[in-house]
This record gives structure tokens, sequence and C-alpha cells, in this order.
């Protein structure tokens, strides 16, 4: 027996274990008092989620500033409902925001809400036949949708990206609102110009039609403000992107990488959204020059496909136990590369090209959408370009395409980098179908592993 | 034998008794995924289109080290799986698209694991706005340069005439045996009709016709199906196999119309053919045609179809069905519940199962309950 084994055993039973220390207590939830499930939902939400978010000291709140513009948007929802627009969550918001209008994207709620609500609301929608494998972000909201309960809009873009389930969810809100006709955009399968003709030629259509259906006329100078806010945006990711790939991962926490996610799905083309990338730049910039990353010491690198919703705990206890963190996720990485021309100046045709390019990126539409070949090499890439040491596809159960995916790019990844990757189902947004506790039985032994190789 | 014979031996058979005759004569067979491929463009190049089916799958195994039992529908899992198997070795080619995302990743898996001789993916709209269709249009010039370059052969307006023609014949045949369903005893059985529509998808269209014009023939003087005690509509079930109308009508059940993918929507609607605009008119009619949920917003217009058919068939039950995983029949479902009322016949639960279904005692009972509410 060789003292280089020892060592490693030795470490291996010194580190915290789920099994043997209950230091870590991961949220709890009450599922057996009942939740009144026709509240407003909105009002809720910023009175829950935001009033605790608020609370938090700047040093730690400004993490979480994009949640908070979401919901400030949700409130506006409320008050200005003649310009209200549903738009799909993979529906590039610039539009939106170029006609002056209010994006509401009711899915968007499910990755805010308290869980017991979601919960409930996922179980009203099963007691309308919903079938349990419908997507959770859109059937947390199906029932409060076709009862009525939801704000009515003035317009609904909504696009076929990234999968089935954005399909069915447009025909509940074709039943939903039968008297507001919906403008679909038909994303293609490729992403080659021809596609991005196609799409330009739609997002040309889908102008026209806002315009008839809010009355408003698309001013082309906010147009070319918007686009040029979202290409600041989305250069400004790719810059933290950049330091992100250092050793330490200079992030204050990997629950960052969830305020990112929603800032990018919703928030793109507003002057709030580059405040808060500002100051997440100037931040990482800091902890690069001093060499430090978060909380806790680094001490190995993990890139995840889709993060589960309901815990960040689930990020402490990675970090704590194994020095684990979680650099990147596939909601919170960049795709869209803005072209490089002058917006104040731009004309209406670039610009519709430009916001072309964006849907056709879009974060998980673009994966979903196309070729699997498309999610493989976004992974294989993200983990070639972070360093990671481990890939861990928590693969949301209702997620169909990115599962098919799954095995290929294991394969991939231990080809091309040497690196493994864990495959594991979750439910995303419920805890009923996968705890927090059950995904830990999941990932200690596979993070165990990746440690003992790296001999930590 | 008896056209009907001959066509339910073609029907049971994957791959059809058809395809070694087909090849015998020297001529490719291209497989393909879904009826949103105009097979009429596969036909005028002279090859036999298959439609790929899970008929002969015992399991998914092999599929399932790539396709997730979590929520990959088993259906094209199946069909996965007899392709990882080799029984799908016999085609020459294989074409998919993006009627959904379990087919569209199984085709990719076929692809990448098996690199058949050639392979083409057309990306089908799910709108039919203008827009919608010129895309089309542009994905069927690229199907048919593809099937052009490695068949060797041109496809002109003219052949493609001659086999919308021969298509657009078989469509309506087929549209004659399923109104014999309107009767009040049809001269086949519901199981029978749906092994002949698995048979109109994979043998050439000419004999499929010759079959079709002499079975009409055969089941003129049939005394047709007696002892049944309710006409049942089918809903949603997307496979070509026939373990639900088999259990349907051994519990005296008939029956007689459907909604489903292998079934009438398969035939429902003729092409309407423009040889001064071939691609574009075949565009136009593909997407036009009555719908499956993969199409956009459409469930108003299936729902006005399953209307309409209660009253024609004269529908005593409908029993709503889908494959486990499947999104777009299951939210169609939720649609169905919430107008159940006004549909014009009592609906099923949504009965849910797995394609290889291991679990037929479980449907039985289902569908036993369900035929005795309706007889009380």
């Amino acid at each position: 027996m060789n003292n280089f084994s020892s060592k490693r055993r030795a470490a291996s039973r010194k580190r915290t274990t789920m099994s043997n220390n209950r230091k870590y207590q991961f949220k709890t939830f009450d599922f057996s008092k009942p939740v009144d499930t026709c509240v407003d939902l909105i009002d809720m939400l910023d009175k829950t989620v935001g009033a605790t978010l608020k609370q938090l000291p700047e040093s730690v709140g400004w993490i979480f500033d994009p949640v908070l513009q979401a919901i400030d948007e949700l409130l506006a929802v409320k008050e200005n409902p003649d310009k209200v627009v549903y738009r799909h969550f993979t529906y590039a918001p610039e539009m939106v925001y170029a006609m002056d209008c209010i994006s509401f994207v009711p899915e968007g709620l499910t990755f805010m809400m308290p869980t017991e609500y979601l919960c409930a609301l996922v179980d009203e929608s099963r007691g309308m036949d919903t079938p349990e494998h419908f997507c959770g972000y859109f059937g947390g909201v199906l029932s409060p949708v076709l009862a009525g309960r939801m704000p009515k809009p003035k317009a609904i873009l909504h696009c076929n990206q990234p999968c089935d389930n954005s399909v069915a969810w447009g025909t509940v809100l074709a039943e939903s609102f039968p008297d507001v006709e919906m403008f679909i955009l038909d994303n293609p399968y490729g992403d080659d110009e021809e596609a991005v003709r196609f799409i330009a030629g739609q997002l040309r259509e889908g102008f026209k039609y806002l315009e008839r259906m809010t009355g408003k006329r698309l001013d082309l100078d906010r147009f070319r403000e918007v686009m040029s806010n979202s290409a600041k945006a989305y250069r400004l990711l790719y810059e933290i992107n950049e330091y992100k790939k250092a050793i330490p991962c200079p992030i204050p926490t990997s629950a960052i990488l969830r305020s990112t996610s929603a800032a990018f799905y919703a928030l793109t083309g507003t002057e709030r959204l580059l405040s808060w990338l500002e100051k997440h730049l100037a931040d990482a910039k800091q902890r690069y020059a001093e060499g430090r990353g978060g909380l806790r010491e680094e001490k190995m690198r993990v890139v995840w496909l889709l993060l589960p919703v309901f815990d960040p705990l689930l990020f402490d206890w990675m970090e704590e136990t194994f020095g684990a963190i979680a650099v990147s996720t596939l909601s919170a990485q960049p795709f869209y590369q803005p072209p490089d021309i002058d917006y104040s100046k731009a004309s209406f045709e670039e610009l519709l090209r430009c916001l072309a390019l964006r849907n056709n990126n879009h974060a998980m539409g673009r994966q979903g959408r196309g070729h699997m070949s498309t999610f493989v090499n976004d992974m294989v890439k993200w983990c070639r370009e972070f360093k990671a040491d481990a890939a861990i596809f928590s693969g949301h159960w209702q997620c169909q395409a990115n599962w098919a995916s799954a095995q290929i790019t294991r394969e991939k990844l231990m080809e091309e980098l040497g690196i493994p990757m864990l495959i594991m189902a979750i439910d995303q947004l419920d805890p009923r179908v996968v705890s927090a506790e059950a995904m830990v039985s999941r990932l200690e032994p596979f993070l165990q592993m990746v440690a003992e190789k790296k001999e930590i | 034998m008896m056209a009907l014979d001959e066509l339910l031996i073609y029907g049971d058979g994957n791959p059809s008794t058809a395809v070694d005759k087909w090849k015998r004569t020297g001529n490719k067979v291209i497989g393909y995924w879904c009826s949103y491929i105009p097979t009429e463009i596969i036909h005028a190049s002279g090859a036999l289109p298959y439609r790929v089916r899970g008929s002969g799958a015992t399991g998914t195994d092999k599929a399932d080290h790539d396709m997730s039992t979590v929520c990959n529908c088993s259906f094209p899992r199946a069909i996965l799986d007899l392709a990882y198997r080799g029984m799908y070795d016999f085609l020459d080619g294989i074409i998919g698209m993006n009627e959904c995302d379990h087919g569209r990743r199984a085709f990719e898996l076929w692809v990448e694991r098996l690199h058949p001789p050639y392979h083409h993916f057309v990306y089908v709209p799910r709108t039919r706005k203008q827009i919608s269709v010129d895309e089309y249009v542009l994905e069927l010039e690229k199907l048919k340069l593809s099937l052009e370059k490695y068949l060797r052969v041109e496809i002109t307006s003219d052949s493609l005439r001659q086999a919308v023609g021969l298509c657009n014949e078989n469509r309506a045949l087929l549209k004659k045996v399923q109104e014999l369903f309107k009767k009040d005893h049809p001269p086949l059985t519901g199981t029978q009709r749906h092994r002949i529509i698995n048979a109109s998808v994979s043998i050439p269209p000419k004999e499929l016709n010759q079959l079709l014009h002499a079975l009409l023939e055969e089941v003129k003087h049939s005394d047709g199906q007696r002892d049944y005690k309710a006409r049942i509509m089918i809903v949603g079930w997307v496979g070509d196999d026939t373990l639900l109308h088999r259990v349907i009508e051994e519990l005296d059940g008939l029956v007689v119309m459907d909604n489903c993918c292998f079934g009438a929507r398969a035939f429902w609607d003729p092409i309407d053919f423009d040889p001064e605009n071939p691609l574009p008119s075949l565009a136009r009619s593909y997407l036009a045609r009555t719908s499956c949920p993969r199409m956009f917003a459409t469930f108003g217009e299936r729902y006005g179809m399953l209307q309409e058919a209660v009253t024609d068939y004269r529908v005593d039950g409908i029993i709503r069905t889908r494959l486990q995983f499947c999104d777009l029949h299951g939210v169609d479902n939720v649609h169905l519940h919430r107008r159940k009322e006004q549909m014009g016949a009592p609906m099923s639960a949504p009965l849910v199962l797995d394609y290889i279904g291991q679990d037929e005692s479980r449907v039985r009972t289902r569908i036993e309950a369900f035929i005795e509410q309706l007889q009380q």
C-alpha cells in the first residue's frame, strides 16, 4: 500500500459529507400549508422576494439587482396595462423595449416565486389534465393564465424555441386570449445567413404587428438606443467572462449566475442592466487584481448545465465541502456576438439583422432549437475556456431536447478535455421531485471523485 | 390472396415485404420520419419513401444509452433502437425533420452513430405565414437537390406531378376506406383500418392504389361488424402500433375514427398541386393540411375536425390518449378537457401510454370501464 493512496484516502475521510456532518441545512419547504393560488402573483413577488432582497446590505444585495429590476418591470405591468406585451422568455426583449412597451413573461414568474406557490400552481395545472412532464416554467403559470388571473396583453410575442413545451404553451396563450392576435416567430434550425434573413424578415413583420396592436409607431432612434444598450450588455458580459476564466474565478458567489440568467433573459436593452454589469465587471477586475475568488477557497471548477433554482444553498454546500465553484451555466453565457457597427446611425435593416442574431443566439433557445452539436460544442467550449475540472448536467427532467444530447456531450468532454460529466435528473423548480439533499447524494460521490483526481 | 390480407401483411411487417420486392428491382428505399415531409419528392426521385416506425421493437435498451427514459418519448426511442440493432439497414438513406424534440434528436443520433449512406434534414416551419411557406419552399428545394445528387436523377415538374397524382389517389382511396366507418356495420374493424394505414406508408403508391381499389370491391357486400357496443374515436395517439385498437375491439368497442398521425390525419387532405409552381404548391398544401399539434396555435382546427367527426361517424365515446412525454398532445388534452361539454360525446380521462405496451392490463381496465360508462 503506497503512501500516495493512503494520503488520498485520509483526505477523503476528512472531507465533510452529508452522512457525518449535518452542518448544512438546506432550504426547508412546507407543502402542507394550503396556499392561495388566486393571490396576485406580482404583488406577492414584490412583498416576498423583492422585500427580502431589498433588505440585504449593499455589499451583497447588488448581486441580485437584476431580479429586483425584473420585479420592478412586473410592477410596471400592473400600472401600465395598455403597454403590456406578453413575451416568450427566449424572444429577445429588445423588440418590446424599442416600442416603449412593457414586457411581461408569465413563465418568468415561476423563476422567481416562492417554491410553495410554484408547487401549488403546478398542482393546480395538473388538475386541468396538464401532463406532469410539461415544463414547470410554463406549468407553474398555466392555471392562472387559463383562468384569467393574469393581466390581459395588448400583444403577444411568441416563438417556438427552445422546445415543444414552448409550442404547447403557445396553444395555451391562444386559448386564453382568443381576441388577442399572436405573433409567432418561427425559429430556424440552422444558424447560417439564410436563417438570419428568415428571422429578420419575420421581425420586420413583428414590428408592424406591434404597431398595429399597440397603436404606437416604432421610433428608430429608440430602436438604435436599445440595440446599442444590448450590444454593450453583451460586450460587458464577454469581458466579465474573460476574467472568470482566471483561477481563482473572481466572482463573489456562484449564485450570481442566477442573476446573470435573469438579466440576459429579460433585461438586455435597458440602461439599468448596464449599470449592474459595470459593477459586476468592476468587482471581477478587483478580485482578479487581488488574486481572489469568492467567499471560499477555490479548489475545483465546475460548469453546470442548468442550475437548480429552488435552493442556492447547493452552491454554498459545494463551495464549502469541496471548494467547487460553479463558474458558468448555460443561461448565464453570452452567445450573441453584437455586430461591430455604429448603432447611433444604424439603419432599420442593420438593426433588424442584429436583433435576428440576438434571437437566434438566445441562451437555451440556441441550444434547444437546432442540431445537438450546438449544445455539445457549446458545452465543450465553456469547459475548455473556463478550465473546468468537471461538468454537471443537472437535467431539468422536462428538458427533452437537451437530455437527448447529454450522453454525446459526456463522451465529447471526456474525449476532448478528459473531464467527467455527471448526469442527473432534477426538476429545476420543484424540490418534491428531487430535493437538494437528494441532489447532494449524487453530487457528493462525483465531486469526491473529481477531488481525488485533482489530489485535493 | 385477398387484397385485405395483402394489405394487412404489408402493414404488420417492418420492413414490409414490399421492400424486398422493390429493392430487387434495383431501386432505393429512403426512410423518412414524419408526414410533414412531402413523400412526393422522394417518389419523384424514383426511390420508395418508407416511413420509419417502431413496429418490431421489443425494447429500447440500446437507444436508452443516448436518449433518456426520464423524459424522452418511447416511440422515437423504439425507432432508434431498431436502427441501432441494424433493423433499418435496408434503408439507403434517411430524412429527418423537426416534428418534435424527441423525433428530431432521435434522427440526429441515428446520423451521428450510424453514418447512413445518405441523410438530410428538412426544417419545417410551425406557422403558415407566407414568409414561413417561402422558407419551407427553400427547404424543399434543398431536399430535391440533395436527393438528385445522391440518386443521380433529375426530379422534374412532371415527375412531381405524377407522384402527386399517385399519392392523392392513395389519399382519396384511404378516405373512402375511412368513410366505410360511417356505416352502422363497417366492413372492417378499426384495427384492420390501422394496419392498412401502416401499409400505406411502406409500399409503392401504385401497388397501394391497386390494393385499395380491390379492397373496396371486396368489402362491398360484407355483412360488416355487428357485435360492438360503442363507436369509439381515438384522439392523440402517435404510434403505429395496434395495441389500443385491438384492446378496444376485444372489449366490444369499434374504432371508427381518429385524429392520429398513423391515422386519419395521414390522408385527410389532398395536395393542391400547381405544375407551374411545384414546390411552392407542395409547401403550401403540406402546411395547410389538418394539423398536428406541432403546428402553432392550431388547436381550434383540430377541435373542429373532432366535432365534425363525432357527428359524421356517430361517435359514442372519445378515448383521449397520448404517449408519455408528449407535451404537444399532452397540452391539447388540457384544451379538450376544458371544452369537453361541447364535444358532443363523452371523453375519457387521458390514457397515457408507453409505446412498447407492457401495461396492456392497465389499458384494458381503463377502456373496459369507459365502455361500460358509455353503455350506462
